[in-house]
């Protein structure tokens, strides 16, 4: 419909305008119609401009034109910046009335010149070749080709079987270098193409292969190398990876995924191992937060596998594993905990007491403590802890601990 | 209410239409003998039989306002009437609102018919304002308080019982109509469907005239949200649909240019076959049910018989959408001269190029191997043909669609300029793509960063290497796109100092690029970017809205809201006239393809033609109530086609009028549902095509002003395009971020050897799509293909975070 005002905020209006001295109820219905029409031409007569200029979207400037080309004075002083333009207006609501104003703060001085004020950016120009002989490059300029149902033809089948170019072989083997360099400074660049470049769509199944053979090498018993380091590389890829939006990871989690959950499980113990169970955690709570849907049942699977990890009795894992599989379970999400580790607490408590290594019984602590005591605060919100409640619910161990710990986080 | 007036008419137009339909006349006028004014305030000076009933009452009231006690009892006594009277229609109106399905049963409205036909006092019971007012008069002056109010009372009570039946007739006509065009057989539904909505919008607007507010809305809302009518009536009009809902008071619909675009510019053109128009002439005239139709009929309308059978449904939709309906079709049968004006030097030019391209494309086909030597020997063939002018004027046969080389004056091509162009067109032309669908061409993108909402139009010149952009900051950029300095003609003092025999002259009349300005940001800048050789232009105090460039890159015209039109050298980067004339913000300039003259168009509702010698404007097109949006200049510089707000193309013929007549369109076309944004002429100038928010591509035949084809396949807005330099290939860039290209030559060949089976109708996407590249986030607003074939792209980048709901926000 066309543009209405409220009878009620012309009235206030004109009131305000002519000192106090208010107009009958008609004149103030004629106004208010009238007002309505005029905004609406001018509305209209902007969207000449806005059609003009080839825009979707109209900017103050535009109904400032408007006015001109029916010889009112333009308002100046509303500029359209491209940067607030979402919180330009705000609304306040009072007595069953909204209202809508301009932030319109006063700035003091001294903290508009001690600010940076960001300088807008200059006009520039970028040229790319959209496409070449017909076909589109996949560059960073050019949009990812939608696989929609018309276009899934078999062109795409057949690229996907054709040999890598020369040029994006080499790129793969300059990749895969940097990323497993000891130099830190060329190592972070090639995580951020890793994070940000959505060309390397034509080499991620090598790049998850090479991930996936890479931590299975370094698992191996045989393997002699500094191996906690190169899977901590790795797993930094995968974590750069996933970072990285453009690129279509989903046909590959059969290869990255067990990847991951052979770093977060793995028996053994290397040096530094905590540290890689914990990465390895994060990124495998990501994953399921990103790619876990009720279809593929992402999330269920891991989580069957972890618990059965956990409620082993029968000393079939050892602790490093249970450590992980507990970080993969807490790293998914609040609900997780509360739902599944929460009633395992009790349990896991009266084991860890048998622990005889003093380092790996800390630890277990430790990070049990940590994830719980979260988790506990988010759903228990009033501060007072009930004690009763705490032994109740996670046993005559973690109940101190986790109290102390809450005390603290107050 | 006046149902007995229309029936003195009829016999008379009857004679009228039976007459003109015996003389064979293909274009039926129906006349009206009533004038609109009397039927839009129907119940003043009538000459009818209803009217002696109101001047019966209106005399007792005069009669008795002598004294004011017989006038109270008077009134009462037709107050009583009045009630039980009202009773009826209120029930009547009840019902109706009930029984309003969308589309009445017939018996039901001829039921109300009678109901309204047996209370004939209704009408009489009015009492006009004014009377209502000296009786008021009266009564105060002889202190008669009491009768006063009751007066008062009884007068409110009547008037808002007659408000509520003033629309009945309306509704009962509307609901008539579409329940008999229900009726018609499916073949022919639609040539009568067309009538729905120009019925429907005056009816709207004059019940608002009669200041029935709340009537006027129900009216409207009753038969918008009717989704059959949706689909199918109101479909090709929403644009206009959301501005008549806007007029809701009588000073509104005096103001709106809308409603004199719609009302006052001329009659609404529906085209229908005789048959259908037998149809509707017995249902309109002879019937008389529904006089209000007649009536509307009679007054704006105005039917032309179209030979033959009903015309396709789907392409009587593509064709409507025109404010005013279709296009009367004598209006598109003056002869045009569409063709290339070819003993023009750069015609001849430009048409040795395509005689290349298709020998060498004949030799590609026959799939030999020796193009290499064939094309050279047609460089040759080229070269002697330019030196024996008089032979190649021989060999080329006479285009009797051509104009007279004189018919529009043109400079004559300078002779180094000539030179220089065959040079560099011979040698483009050589290493030309011809593009095939197994060899699409490459299409090179320049994304404006940090430009949204600054940058209005772009501009690239004919040879591809320089870009002007026009900002909204009044400054036009210019840029050169191939790393070459955009140097500075020398002062005068120091050209008088040149050798003018020298050969490099035209060198050395340009400043050395070493020289002063250019060094100081050039150390610093990186080589890669664009932007290190740039100019501005200032001059205009308002948004550039249109960029031209000549063809040999020496002037440049800008367009400004400031009314003005500007014109730049891009030689020596200055102003050097500025064309006043328009009274409004200008939109679009360009110029012809000869140079010398240019047009503009401008929201003041004129395209004006100029001159870049003169500063006074040569031709002026006026056209209405309807603002200009956009203009191309024919290829032979004869015409330019404009595109307005009432989504009317038309073409304009430049050549000068006869003394007093109003410069009128050689051809128009209906089609377009929303804005045109871009117009172009073929190569070969006999079609135009235009595309616009409506998302169609529609293909024109200028020698009849009728449409081939509509192209569709694009998702948003189209706003720019262009043609590939055979003519052959045709490239449109939308908001959609999408750049689609079509085979348009492949098209035209098969609508020639009648093989397109899709005339005047959708064709669909597949056909005639060769490929679709997708920008990232930039809607494409500049296509240029360069001289080799290669396609140029430019768009502005448009941020993620903006979005469209804003727009809505503020609308609403």
């Amino acid at each position: 419909m066309s543009v209405q005002f409220s009878v009620q905020s012309i009235e206030y209006l004109t009131e305000k305008l002519s000192n106090g001295r208010c107009l009958c109820d008609e004149s103030v219905a004629y106004l208010t119609a009238q007002i309505g029409r005029v905004i609406f031409n001018l509305l209209e007569d902007s969207c000449k401009f806005v059609r003009k200029c080839r825009r979707n979207e109209m900017i103050a400037n535009d109904f400032a034109f408007a006015l001109k080309l029916n010889h009112i004075k333009p308002i100046y002083g509303y500029t359209t910046k491209n940067i607030d333009r979402s919180s330009s207006f705000r609304k306040i609501k009072k007595d069953n009335r909204i209202l809508y104003h301009i932030d319109d703060n006063i700035i003091a001085l001294n903290d508009l010149i001690t600010s940076q004020v960001k300088v807008p950016f200059d006009l520039s120009i970028r040229a790319h070749w959209l496409a070449v002989d017909g076909q589109q490059p996949i560059t960073n300029e050019n949009p990812i080709v939608n696989t929609s149902i018309r276009s899934v033809s078999q062109n795409i089948l057949n690229k996907s079987r054709k040999l890598l170019s020369t040029e994006q072989q080499i790129y793969y083997k300059e990749l895969t270098e940097m990323c497993i360099c000891l130099n830190e400074k060329t190592r972070k660049q090639a995580l951020l193409i890793l994070s940000s470049d959505n060309s390397l769509q034509q080499v991620i199944s090598r790049v998850i292969i090479f991930i996936s053979e890479g931590v299975r090498v370094n698992l191996s018993p045989t393997s002699t190398f500094e191996r906690s380091i190169i899977l901590n590389f790795l797993l930094q890829m995968c974590d750069a990876l996933l970072q990285n939006d453009n690129i279509f990871l989903e046909l590959y989690l059969h290869d990255l995924f067990p990847a991951i959950l052979s770093c977060l499980l793995e028996r053994r113990i290397s040096r530094d191992h905590w540290s890689l169970r914990d990465f390895a955690g994060k990124c495998c709570g990501q994953m399921i937060r990103k790619f876990s849907t009720a279809a593929n049942r992402l999330q269920q699977r891991t989580v069957d596998i972890f618990y059965r990890i956990l409620i082993n009795n029968e000393e079939e894992y050892t602790w490093s594993s249970q450590y992980g599989a507990f970080v993969g379970l807490c790293e998914m999400s609040h609900k997780v905990i509360i739902q599944i580790v929460f009633p395992l607490i009790k349990q896991l408590g009266e084991k860890i007491r048998l622990i005889s290594d003093r380092e790996l019984s800390l630890k277990m602590t430790e990070v049990i403590v940590k994830f719980i005591t979260i988790a506990y605060r988010s759903v228990q919100n009033d501060n007072e802890s009930n004690e009763k409640k705490l032994y109740e619910d996670f046993g005559s161990y973690f109940a101190p601990l986790i109290q102390r710990q809450l005390i603290l986080l107050l | 209410m006046h149902f007995s007036s229309s029936s003195t008419a009829s016999p008379l137009s009857q004679n009228q239409i039976s007459n003109t339909t015996n003389s064979n006349n293909n274009v039926l006028f129906v006349p009206s003998n009533t004038s609109k004014m009397s039927f839009i305030i129907p119940n003043n000076n009538n000459n009818n039989s209803s009217q002696q009933q109101i001047v019966s009452s209106s005399n007792i009231l005069s009669a008795t306002s002598n004294s004011g006690m017989t006038t109270s009892i008077n009134l009462n006594g037709i107050n009583t009437q009045t009630n039980s009277t009202s009773n009826i229609s209120l029930s009547s109106s009840g019902q109706t609102s009930q029984t309003r399905s969308p589309f009445l049963q017939r018996p039901a409205t001829d039921q109300q018919q009678q109901q309204q036909r047996t209370t004939p006092s209704q009408s009489s019971q009015q009492i006009p304002q004014e009377e209502f007012m000296k009786i008021l008069r009266v009564l105060q002056d002889n202190n008669m308080t009491e009768s006063i109010e009751t007066l008062k009372k009884e007068y409110q009570s009547l008037f808002n019982k007659t408000t509520s039946s003033v629309s009945e007739p309306y509704f009962n006509a509307l609901d008539g109509y579409i329940a008999y065009v229900q009726e018609q057989p499916d073949s022919g539904r639609h040539e009568f469907a067309q009538l729905i909505y120009p019925l429907f919008v005056h009816m709207y607007l004059d019940l608002v005239e009669k200041d029935h507010l709340e009537e006027a809305q129900r009216f409207f809302m009753t038969y918008v949200k009717n989704t059959l009518l949706q689909a199918t009536v109101f479909a090709s009009h929403k644009d206009d649909l959301f501005r008549i809902k806007s007029l809701v008071s009588k000073e509104q619909i005096a103001q709106s240019e809308y409603v004199k675009s719609f009302r006052h510019n001329g009659r609404y053109w529906i085209k229908l076959c005789n048959a259908s128009l037998e149809l509707l002439d017995q249902f309109l005239i002879k019937q008389q049910k529904y006089p209000l139709l007649t009536k509307i009929v009679q007054a704006y309308f105005q039917l032309e018989i179209n030979d033959g059978s009903a015309r396709n449904a789907e392409t009587q939709r593509l064709l409507s959408g025109g404010r005013l309906g279709e296009i009367k079709t004598e209006d598109n049968t003056n002869r045009m001269y569409f063709g290339l004006l070819r003993d023009h030097d750069l015609t001849r030019i430009l048409q040795h190029k395509s005689i290349l391209a298709s020998s060498a494309g004949g030799d590609n086909e026959d799939g030999a191997g020796d193009d290499q030597p064939s094309t050279s020997k047609n460089r040759k063939k080229l070269k002697k043909d330019f030196f024996n002018q008089r032979q190649s004027k021989a060999s080329l046969k006479v285009d009797p669609n051509a104009p007279q080389l004189t018919r529009i004056p043109i400079p004559e091509l300078r002779e180094h300029e000539r030179m220089d162009l065959i040079n560099t067109f011979q040698e483009d032309y050589s290493r030309m793509l011809k593009i095939t669908p197994d060899n699409l061409p490459s299409c090179c993108y320049y994304t404006l960063l940090n430009g949204y909402l600054e940058i209005n139009c772009l501009e690239i010149s004919e040879d591809s290497t320089l870009l002007a952009v026009g900002g909204k900051n009044s400054i036009i950029y210019v840029y050169s796109l191939n790393r070459q300095k955009l140097s500075t003609m020398k002062l005068p003092h120091e050209l008088e100092r040149l050798d003018k025999s020298n050969e490099h002259v035209y060198e050395q009349m340009m400043t050395n690029d070493d020289s002063n300005n250019n060094n100081k940001d050039d150390p610093n800048n990186n080589d890669s970017d664009i932007l290190h050789n740039q100019r501005i232009l200032c001059g205009h105090t308002g948004p550039i809205y249109g960029l031209s460039m000549s063809r040999e890159k020496w002037f440049l015209l800008s367009c400004s809201e400031d009314c003005t039109i500007r014109l730049w050298s891009l030689l020596t980067w200055t102003c050097l006239i500025t064309f006043r004339g328009h009274t409004q913000p200008v939109f679009d300039v360009q110029f012809g393809p000869f140079g010398h003259y240019f047009a503009s168009c401008s929201l003041d509702k004129t395209a004006r033609l100029w001159c870049i010698e003169h500063a006074q404007t040569l031709r002026i097109f006026t056209d209405g109530c309807n603002d200009m949006e956009a203009l191309c200049f024919h290829p032979n510089s004869n015409y330019i086609a404009t595109s307005s707000a009432d989504r009317i193309l038309k073409i304009w013929d430049l050549l000068e009028s006869k003394e007093g007549q109003q410069l009128k369109p050689i051809r128009q076309m209906s089609g377009h549902k929303l804005n045109v944004c871009i117009l172009k002429f073929s190569k070969d100038g006999k079609y135009l095509i235009s595309a616009g928010y409506d998302r169609q591509i529609m293909i024109w035949d200028c020698s009849n002003g009728s449409l081939v084809t509509c192209l569709l396949g694009h998702t948003d807005a189209v706003f720019s395009m262009d043609l590939s330099r055979d003519g052959s290939i045709l490239c449109t860039g939308s908001v959609d971020f999408s750049i689609r290209i079509w085979n348009f030559g492949q098209l035209i060949k098969d609508k020639d050897d009648g093989k397109l089976d899709t005339v005047q109708r959708v064709t669909p996407t597949s056909k005639y799509e060769l490929v679709t590249y997708r920008t990232k986030r930039t809607s494409t607003t500049l296509i240029h293909f360069t001289r080799r074939n290669l396609l140029l792209g430019f768009g502005v980048f448009i941020p993620q975070n903006e979005t469209i709901t804003t727009t809505t926000k503020t609308k609403n």
